[in-house]
C-alpha cells in the first residue's frame, strides 16, 4: 500500500499545494494515487466536468449508503450529510470493522471540527496521506468531500484487489479482463468506453450467475437496455444497490472512470465468496486426486508381488525335484525345459521384478513427497521377500543345471559301460563254449602213448590260454562292479551273467586242475609225440591267442572327448598296424609248418591224422587271420570318424567360443559404460535420460547376439561338449552379466524419471540437483549409487546438518535414517536423500490446508453435506469422498452430515484428539 | 530401548465429558512404521503445557503404545476421561540443517576432506 500511498517529495509537494490554492481541485489526488491520476490528466480535471461531478455524486452516495445500510442509517446529500463527521465516522467504522473514538456529541462548529479530524486521522492512519482539511468536509465543499470518499473507496474497496502484485487499478481490471475475456463483444480495456455498451456488465454477472441472464441474446446496439438489465440484476440479486445511472453512462463521450471502478469493485466482492470456494475445490481435488492414484499404485504393486510370488513358489518344487527316470532320452528332455525356462520363461519375471522394485521406489517416493504415511505392504511382499524369494529361485535353478549335466554324464557312461560288458560277455562265452565238456571227457583212456602226451601237452597249451582269459574274466567283473556302482537300470541282468561267467570260470579252472593231474598220471605211460605237430601246436596257440586279442581290440568301443585322446587312438592303431608285417610272417610260417606235416604224411602213405597236440585248425587261423584283416580299415574308418567327429565339436567350440569372446567384453564394456553414466551426470537430466534410453535401444538391438550364442551354446550341449578351453566366458556367466546390465539399466532410467519428478514436482533447479548429486557423489567412495550410514552422516553433517559425535548426535542420526530408510536396507538412495535434502513442509499439501478447503466449501460448518460434496467436487471424487467419510456427530449436527476433519487427518496418518 | 537423551515422563489428562477435545493432533502408529507421536497442540487447550510436538508415546493408560496401531490409539483417547500417558519428551522432533552446506566439485576433491574433518562444529542445534 505503501507503493500507492508514499509521502511525496518536496517537488510534488509544492505542486500539489499550488494547485489546491490554484485550481481548488482534489488535493489528496496527486500524493493519493499516481497511478490514477498522471500528471498531464490533471490539468484537464483542473476544470471538473459537470457531469463526471453529478456522476461521481450519484455513486458515491450510493456507495456510501450500501455500507451505511448495515447500521441502519443512509445520506441523502453527500457534501451536507457529512458535515457533522458523525455519519462519517459511522461509515469508516462499518467499512473497516474497526472502533473509531467517541464522537463530540455538541453541536458547535469546533464539535463538528473535532468529528471530522477523528475521522480523517483514522484514515490517515491506514497510511493514506490526505491533503483535504476538516474545515473544507464542515463547510460542505463537495469537491473535497467527493475527493475524500473516493480515497476511502480506493483504500477500502478497491485496494485490497490484487491480482499478481499489481496496482489496486490493474488488478480490478485484470480481473475484469480474465473475467470477460470468453465473451464476444466485450473488450475491457479502461473504465470508462470499455463499459459503455453496458455488454461488460452484464459479462460479469453471467460469468459467475449463468442463471440470471442469458448472454447470447444481447447485442452490442441496445446499451441502454444492456445497462439497465444488469444494474437491474446486480440490485435484485447480487444485493448491489444501482450507484450508476444508464443513460448517463451512454451518453457522455468517456465516462468518469472512478464511478465506474467503485461499481465494479462492488461486483468483485460479491463474486469472491464464489471464488474462495473455487478454489477451495481445486484444492481438494488435486489433494484426493494424489491419494487415488497411490491408491491405484499400492494395489498394482500388491498384484504384481503376488503373482511373482506365486510364479516362483510354483517353479521351485520343478527347480528342487531330482527324481530321475535314468534314461538318456529323458534327462534330455529335462535339459531342454530348463533351457527354455532359462530363455523364454525367467526374463520376463526378472524384468517384472525390477520393475516392482523401482514402482514401490516411485511410489514411496510420491508419498513422501506429498507428506503422506510410508506404504507398508502386506505382510509377506516387501521388497526384501521378493529379494529374498528371488535368491532362493536362483539357488535352486543353479543346482538344478550342474544335477542335470551331470545326471546325462552318468548315464552316459553307464550306457557305454552296459555295451562294453555284453561285447565282453560275448566273446568270453564264444570262447568256454564246450570247454567244461572236453575238460570232463576221459577220451585219453584209450590213446596211445603219443596221444596221450600229446593230450597233456594240449592240456598244458588250454592252461595257458585259460590263464590268458583270466585277464577278461577279471574285466567283465570289475566292469559289472563299476554299473553295481553307477546304479545301471539292468544291474539285476548284468549281475546274473556276471555271476554265471564267474562260476563257470571257477569250475573250469577246477576241472583243469583235476584234468591236469590226470593227465600227468597218465603220461609216464605216454612216449610217442609227434615233433612237427608240437611246433604248430605251439605256434598255432599263441597266435590264435594273440588273433583273439587282436580281433577283440579293433572292435573294442571307444568314448572319448577331445582330440588328443582321438589322435591317441589312431597313433596306438598305427603302432598295431606296423606289427602286422611280423604277425604276416608267422601266419605263413604256422601254415608251412601244417603244409609240411601233410607232406610227410602223403610222401609216407600214412593217413592224415588230425595233430593230436591242437585242437586250432589251420583253417581256424586262416579264417581268424583273414577277419582281422578286414577289422583293420573298418577300425580305420571308425577311429577316422571319430576323429572328424572331435573335429566337428572343436569347430562347435570356437565358434562358440569366438562370439562369446566378442560379446562378453561387449557387456563388460557397456557395463562400464553405464557404471560412468552412472556415476557422472552430464548435461540436463533429460538429456542423460535421453542417453540411456539410446543404450537402451542398442540393448535391445544387441539380443539377437546373445539368442545366437545360446543357439551355439545348445549345439554344444547337444554334442555332449563338457569344457571349452578357447574362451573364459560359459553361457551362465553371459546370461548373468546380460540380465545384470539390463536390470541396471531399467534401474538406472527409474531413477532418473524419477529425479526429473522430483525436479518437478519440488521446483528445485538444475543447478541444485547438480550439487545435491556431486555431494551424494562426493561420499559414494564405494560408486555403488547408495550410501552406508557412515557414509550418509558424514554428507548430512558435510551438507550442514549438525549431528554431534556422541550419544545425541547418534540418536538423532538413527531418527533419519529411519526417516530415509523406511524399509531398513542398511543404505540411502539417492532418491531418498535427495528427497529428505529437499524436504518442505509444503502450504499446499497438509492437514490443514485440507481442512480450510472443506471448511470454505461447506461454508464454515464443522460438517459438510453430500449435497454440498456433490455441488463442489467432480461426480467420482465426491463419491469417493463419501464412501470414506464418517458421519458428523457433534452437538450441532444435522441428517446427513459427514465429518471432514477426521477425514482429512486420516489422509495424513494423523488425528485430531 | 532406555534413553536419556528423551527424559521419560508421565502425563495425565483429565477432562469432564468426552465432548472436550483433549487439544492434540495424533501421528503415527504401528501400522504406519513411524512411532505415535504428538504432531501439534492446540493453544489453551487441556493437552496445553502438558503434551509438546514431538512428544513420543510410549504407554496409553498403561497399555504399551509401541506396537498400537493408529486407529487403536485414537479409540483408546477418545473413549477416555482420565489418560494416563507416559511419554518420550521430544523423540520426534525433526531435525534441520543449520548452517550452509559445502559445496561439491563434480569430482572427488581433497580440500573438501579438509573442510569436513577439520571444522568444529558449534553446539546451537536447532530443534523444531
Amino acid at each position: 500500500m505503501s507503493a500507492y500511498y508514499h509521502e511525496t517529495n518536496g517537488h510534488n509537494g509544492m505542486s500539489t499545494k499550488q494547485h489546491r490554492n490554484g485550481n481548488g481541485t482534489y488535493p489528496q489526488k496527486n500524493s493519493g494515487d499516481e497511478y490514477m491520476m498522471p500528471e498531464e490528466e490533471w490539468e484537464r480535471e483542473s476544470v471538473l466536468d459537470p457531469a463526471w461531478e453529478r456522476q461521481q455524486k450519484k455513486t458515491f452516495t450510493a456507495w456510501c449508503n450500501s455500507h451505511l445500510r448495515k447500521v441502519e442509517t443512509s445520506i441523502e446529500n453527500i457534501e451536507e450529510d457529512f458535515q457533522n463527521g458523525l455519519k462519517l465516522m459511522l461509515l469508516l467504522e462499518v467499512i473497516s470493522n474497526e472502533q473509531l473514538p467517541k464522537p463530540d456529541r455538541g453541536r458547535m462548529r469546533f464539535h463538528k471540527i473535532a468529528n471530522v479530524n477523528k475521522a480523517l486521522d483514522f484514515i490517515a492512519s491506514k497510511g493514506v496521506k490526505l491533503m483535504v482539511g476538516a474545515e473544507e468536509i464542515v463547510d460542505g465543499n463537495l469537491k473535497m468531500t467527493l475527493g475524500m470518499i473516493w480515497t476511502i473507496i480506493l483504500r477500502f474497496a478497491i485496494q485490497d484487489i490484487s491480482v499478481e502484485e499489481m496496482s489496486a487499478k490493474e488488478g480490478l481490471l485484470l480481473w475484469c479482463q480474465r473475467k470477460t475475456s470468453p465473451y464476444k463483444n466485450v473488450n475491457v480495456q479502461n473504465f470508462h468506453t470499455s463499459f459503455k455498451d453496458g455488454l461488460a456488465f452484464c459479462a460479469l454477472i453471467h460469468r459467475h450467475r449463468p442463471d440470471l441472464l442469458d448472454y447470447n441474446k444481447l447485442t452490442k446496439e441496445d446499451p441502454l437496455t444492456n445497462l439497465n438489465l444488469a444494474f437491474d440484476i446486480a440490485e435484485k440479486h447480487l444485493d448491489i444497490p444501482k450507484m450508476l445511472d444508464a443513460e448517463e453512462i451512454n451518453n457522455s463521450i468517456k465516462a468518469d472512470e472512478k464511478v465506474v471502478m467503485t461499481y465494479v469493485s462492488s461486483y468483485y466482492h460479491a463474486f469472491s465468496t464464489t471464488q474462495k470456494a473455487e478454489q477451495a475445490a481445486s484444492r481438494i481435488c488435486k489433494v484426493l486426486s494424489i491419494n487415488q492414484e497411490n491408491e491405484q499404485m499400492m494395489s498394482e504393486y500388491e498384484r504384481l508381488a503376488s503373482d511373482l510370488l506365486e510364479w516362483i513358489k510354483q517353479k521351485r518344487p520343478w527347480l528342487e525335484n531330482r527324481a530321475t527316470d535314468n534314461t538318456l532320452n529323458g534327462t534330455q528332455a529335462k535339459l531342454g525345459e530348463f533351457r527354455d525356462y532359462c530363455r523364454s520363461q525367467k526374463p520376463p519375471k526378472l524384468s517384472q521384478k525390477a520393475k516392482l522394485e523401482t514402482d514401490f521406489n516411485t511410489l514411496q517416493t510420491r508419498l513422501r513427497l506429498s507428506n503422506r504415511p510410508i506404504f507398508t505392504p502386506t505382510e509377506g511382499k516387501l521388497i526384501a521377500n521378493i529379494v529374498e524369494a528371488w535368491k532362493g529361485l536362483e539357488l535352486a535353478e543353479k543346482g538344478f543345471e550342474d544335477w542335470l549335466l551331470r545326471e546325462l554324464r552318468r548315464l552316459e557312461r553307464l550306457d557305454h559301460l552296459g555295451k562294453k560288458f555284453q561285447h565282453k560277455c560275448d566273446i568270453h562265452e564264444e570262447w568256454s563254449v564246450g570247454k567244461i565238456d572236453l575238460l570232463k571227457s576221459a577220451d585219453f583212456k584209450q590213446y596211445s602213448l603219443n596221444d596221450l602226451r600229446a593230450l597233456l601237452r594240449k592240456h598244458l597249451a588250454f592252461e595257458s590260454d585259460l590263464a590268458a582269459h583270466q585277464d577278461r574274466v577279471e574285466q567283465i567283473a570289475a566292469i559289472a562292479q563299476e554299473l553295481n556302482v553307477l546304479g545301471y537300470d539292468q544291474i539285476t541282468r548284468v549281475n546274473q551273467r556276471c555271476e554265471k561267467i564267474c562260476n563257470e570260470w571257477d569250475q573250469l579252472s577246477n576241472l583243469t586242475k583235476q584234468r591236469r593231474s590226470a593227465l600227468t598220471e597218465a603220461e609216464k605211460i605216454v612216449e610217442n609225440i609227434d615233433s612237427l605237430f608240437l611246433e604248430y601246436a605251439k605256434k598255432a596257440a599263441s597266435f590264435s591267442n594273440w588273433l583273439d586279442g587282436a580281433r577283440e581290440d579293433l572292435v573294442d568301443m571307444f568314448f572319448i572327448h577331445t582330440l588328443d585322446e582321438i589322435s591317441g587312438l589312431i597313433e596306438a592303431h598305427n603302432q598295431f598296424k606296423a606289427t602286422l608285417g611280423d604277425a604276416n610272417s608267422e601266419f605263413k610260417t604256422i601254415i608251412r609248418l601244417v603244409e609240411e606235416a601233410r607232406q610227410i604224411c602223403h610222401e609216407n602213405n600214412l593217413e592224415i591224422t588230425s595233430n593230436p597236440y591242437t585242437n586250432i585248425e589251420s583253417d581256424e587261423i586262416t579264417s581268424k587271420w583273414n577277419e582281422v584283416q578286414t577289422l583293420v580299415p573298418q577300425r580305420d574308418q571308425d577311429l577316422q570318424n571319430e576323429h572328424s567327429k572331435q573335429q566337428q565339436n572343436e569347430r562347435f567350440r570356437m565358434q562358440f567360443a569366438q562370439k562369446a569372446n566378442v560379446v562378453g567384453p561387449w557387456i563388460e564394456q557397456q557395463h562400464e559404460q553405464l557404471q560412468q553414466l552412472t556415476v557422472q551426470v552430464v548435461g540436463t537430466l533429460e538429456q542423460h535420460q535421453k542417453q540411456l534410453e539410446a543404450m537402451e535401444t542398442s540393448f535391445v538391438q544387441y539380443r539377437p547376439h546373445i539368442d545366437e550364442l545360446e543357439k551355439y551354446n545348445q549345439q554344444i550341449q547337444e554334442c555332449m561338449i563338457f569344457e571349452n578351453r578357447h574362451t573364459p566366458y560359459t553361457m551362465e556367466v553371459i546370461r548373468v552379466a546380460w540380465e545384470q546390465l539390463n536390470t541396471q539399466l531399467t534401474r538406472q532410467i527409474a531413477e532418473i524419471k524419477n529425479q526429473i519428478y522430483t525436479l518437478e514436482k519440488k521446483g528445485i533447479s538444475e543447478e541444485q540437483m547438480n550439487e545435491f548429486r556431486a555431494a551424494f557423489a562426493h561420499f559414494d567412495k564405494s560408486r555403488s549409487r547408495r550410501l552406508d550410514p557412515k557414509e550418509f552422516r558424514s554428507c548430512l553433517i558435510a551438507c550442514g546438518y549438525n549431528i554431534r559425535e556422541d550419544r545425541q548426535g547418534d540418536a538423532d542420526f538413527q531418527r533419519i535414517m529411519a526417516d530415509v530408510d523406511p524399509s531398513q536396507t542398511g543404505f540411502v538412495t539417492f532418491e531418498s536423500f535427495l528427497d529428505f535434502m529437499t524436504r518442505e513442509n509444503s502450504e499446499e499439501d497438509n492437514v490443514d490446508q485440507l481442512i480450510q478447503a472443506f471448511k470454505t466449501l461447506s461454508a464454515d460448518k464443522p460438517y459438510i453435506t453430500a449435497a454440498e460434496l456433490k455441488r463442489e467436487l467432480p461426480a467420482d471424487q465426491a463419491v469417493w469422498c463419501m464412501q470414506r467419510m464418517k458421519p458428523y456427530t457433534g452437538a450441532d449436527s444435522v441428517a446427513g452430515a459427514y465429518d471432514y476433519k477426521t477425514f482429512s487427518s486420516a489422509l495424513y496418518g494423523e488425528s485430531d484428539l | 530401548m532406555d534413553n536419556p537423551l528423551y527424559p521419560t515422563i508421565p502425563v495425565l489428562l483429565e477432562r469432564s465429558n468426552l465432548d472436550q477435545n483433549w487439544g492434540f493432533r495424533l501421528q503415527g502408529g504401528a501400522d504406519f512404521r513411524l512411532p505415535l507421536s504428538i504432531k501439534k497442540i492446540l493453544p489453551n487447550s487441556i493437552a496445553h503445557n502438558k503434551l509438546y510436538p514431538g512428544d513420543g508415546l510410549l504407554f496409553i493408560d498403561g497399555q504399551d503404545a509401541t506396537s498400537m496401531k493408529h486407529d487403536d490409539a485414537q479409540a483408546l483417547m477418545r473413549n477416555s476421561l482420565r489418560l494416563q500417558l507416559i511419554l518420550r519428551r521430544g523423540q520426534l522432533n525433526t531435525i534441520r540443517p543449520c548452517k550452509s552446506s559445502v559445496k561439491f566439485a563434480p569430482g572427488p576433491n581433497p580440500r573438501v576432506n579438509s573442510a569436513l574433518y577439520n571444522t568444529p562444529t558449534p553446539n546451537n542445534y536447532r530443534r523444531f
